[in-house]
């Protein structure tokens, strides 16, 4: 059971006019697991992503999500998306309404969808007080946590979050990330879309980077962190750094604990 | 000079999001704000050009009093603000309208309109893309567009809202350069982020909380006091402090970057 994208090529436009967008793309995503899509802005990140529930449909090459094809409507439920901007996810008057709107639709009522509504505003760590407010009375790490209740009210298997960290500040980030490892735990597939390097390299399981469409590195975080010729976190270049002075210390830290243990360890043997 | 003199300011819906604030942003300064989502940092910068008027307390600008109906207007020319979301800015087809449309309702004369476009755009380093459809550009490239908008306006003091948070690293590089050296040439910058190694390069940083100011001074003491408390801080300055504390170097440095601090733990020769 996974998210599977095959040789996927996508294109904007048609004869002269025609942005090539996405150029064979192959990676999967299977229940529990984490994948990191990593690349600068205009690199294809968002396109790649509205194909695998759907909302785009491959030129060539093929997406399936548990076997169904992305544009069957099974896969709707399945693969639940948090847009980058959550003020274009929320449209309801009131926060209950919003989260409701998804499984209310899908046939939910009574009990159950107010059992479903607080389970969702709990699961994202968002006190239940708030369910009577505007949506756009909230502030930006709110909107966006409110935005994933909404997604995941309706219990999807995957989730895919594109850029879900600007904007929040560390107290909402971590509260998102807590958020996500407690899903995993469940296994919930997540495809973590960012160009912030240090918030998908301690949480993925697998790294897939693009740049201009092309994806060039699919593996581990310990892998991409193995490779100088990719971006890397400001620790990992320091640590190179420090390497390439002399210093006996691990090239491949990108976490402060762990860069402090290393050069506290080489420093300490260099003075003796 | 902006002076906000026990400022505080609820909501309609009765939420007090500022509470009794107190802040001299000088001539020519760079000021960083940093807070958490919440904390009332956009409320506070709304008072500065007088699209908020404060529930209690008095917000000046160069003198002018922004609850001040006769004076709005001259305040809105001095304080220039650019916002988190460059598409929602942009109001033209290509670069050089966009960039017009200000200095066009003031009204201007043409060679007026044509050298303030000319100047503002060679500011954002865009000369290349005067003549772009704002449809084809990047987000650095749109943001850097609605930064030359408001420069054609010609503002003495600036106030950019989170301007890099949907951008990628290398144009918030671009953006960062771009704010600094116009600071550099005399304008007045107050700077609204989440990140925080964006703020190493004020000269004073404000930290607000649930609407009040709980630290105010140099980028030092300031991330000194926040990393004392045990919350986050840039990742070279954690391992700084970190590696000072342990006694392996020198706690008088303030490593701007990671390079810096690679010269700290191990000078090149």
């Amino acid at each position: 059971m996974s998210i599977e994208v095959n040789g996927l090529h996508f294109s904007y436009g048609n004869g002269k006019k025609r942005l090539t967008i996405l150029k064979d793309v192959t990676f999967s995503v299977g229940k529990g697991e984490f994948v990191g899509i990593i690349g600068n802005v205009g690199c294809g990140k968002t396109t790649l992503i509205k194909h695998l529930n759907g909302l785009l449909v491959p030129l060539s090459g093929n997406v399936t999500v548990d076997g169904f094809a992305s544009s069957k409507k099974e896969v709707c439920r399945k693969v639940g998306v948090l847009f980058q901007q959550p003020s274009k996810q929320l449209f309801c008057k009131t926060v209950f309404e919003d989260i409701a709107y998804g499984p209310s639709n899908f046939g939910m009522k009574g009990d159950e969808l107010e059992h479903c509504v607080h389970d969702a505003i709990e699961k994202v760590g968002l006190s239940s007080d708030i369910l009577g407010s505007s949506p756009f009375s909230l502030s930006g790490g709110e909107m966006r946590l409110v935005a994933l209740a909404g997604v995941l009210s309706s219990s999807p298997d995957y989730l895919v979050l594109d850029e879900p960290t600007s904007g929040l500040s560390t107290f909402y980030k971590e509260r998102l990330f807590k958020t996500l490892e407690l899903l995993r735990q469940n296994g919930v597939g997540i495809v973590l879309v960012s160009h912030h390097l240090e918030d998908v390299l301690g949480v993925a399981d697998k790294i897939v980077y693009l740049t201009e469409g092309k994806m060039v590195f699919e593996g581990t975080p310990e892998e991409y962190l193995s490779s100088l010729s990719l971006p890397a976190p400001e620790i990992t270049v320091l640590m190179r750094e420090l390497s390439s002075s002399g210093l006996a210390v691990k090239k491949t830290v990108f976490s402060v604990e762990d860069a402090f243990n290393e050069i506290v360890g080489a420093l300490s043997e260099k003075r003796g | 000079m902006i002076e906000l003199k026990g400022v505080s300011y609820i909501y309609p819906n009765g939420n007090k999001v500022l509470d009794d604030i107190y802040i001299r942003i000088e001539n020519g300064s760079f000021t960083t704000i940093l807070g958490d989502n919440g904390s009332g940092k956009s409320t506070l910068i709304r008072h500065m050009n007088g699209l908020l008027k404060p529930s209690q307390g008095v917000v000046s600008v160069c003198g002018m009093d922004t609850a001040s109906p006769a004076d709005i207007w001259k305040i809105r020319q001095t304080v220039g603000m650019v916002f988190q979301d460059p598409h929602s800015q942009a109001v033209g087809a290509t670069v050089e309208e966009d960039v017009a449309f200000g200095p066009e309702n003031l009204a201007l004369e043409s060679d007026e309109i044509r050298l303030r476009v000319t100047n503002a755009i060679a500011n954002v380093g865009l000369e290349c893309l005067e003549d772009s459809l704002l449809m084809s550009l990047s987000g650095g490239q749109l943001q850097k567009t609605a930064i030359a908008g408001v420069l054609a306006m010609v503002p003495e003091i600036l106030i950019f809202d989170e301007v890099t948070s949907m951008l990628d690293s290398d144009s918030r590089s671009q953006i960062i350069d771009i704010v600094r050296q116009l600071n550099k040439r005399g304008k007045t910058v107050v700077y609204v982020t989440h990140h925080m190694e964006e703020a190493l390069f004020a000269d004073r940083v404000i930290v607000l909380e649930n609407g009040y100011i709980a630290s105010d001074g140099t980028p030092w003491d300031v991330f000194r006091e926040i990393y004392a408390s045990g919350r986050k801080v840039p990742p070279h300055l954690e391992l700084a402090f970190r590696l000072q504390d342990a006694g392996m170097i020198s706690p008088d440095v303030f490593p701007m970057d990671a390079l810096s601090l690679k010269e700290e733990i191990c000078p090149s020769r």
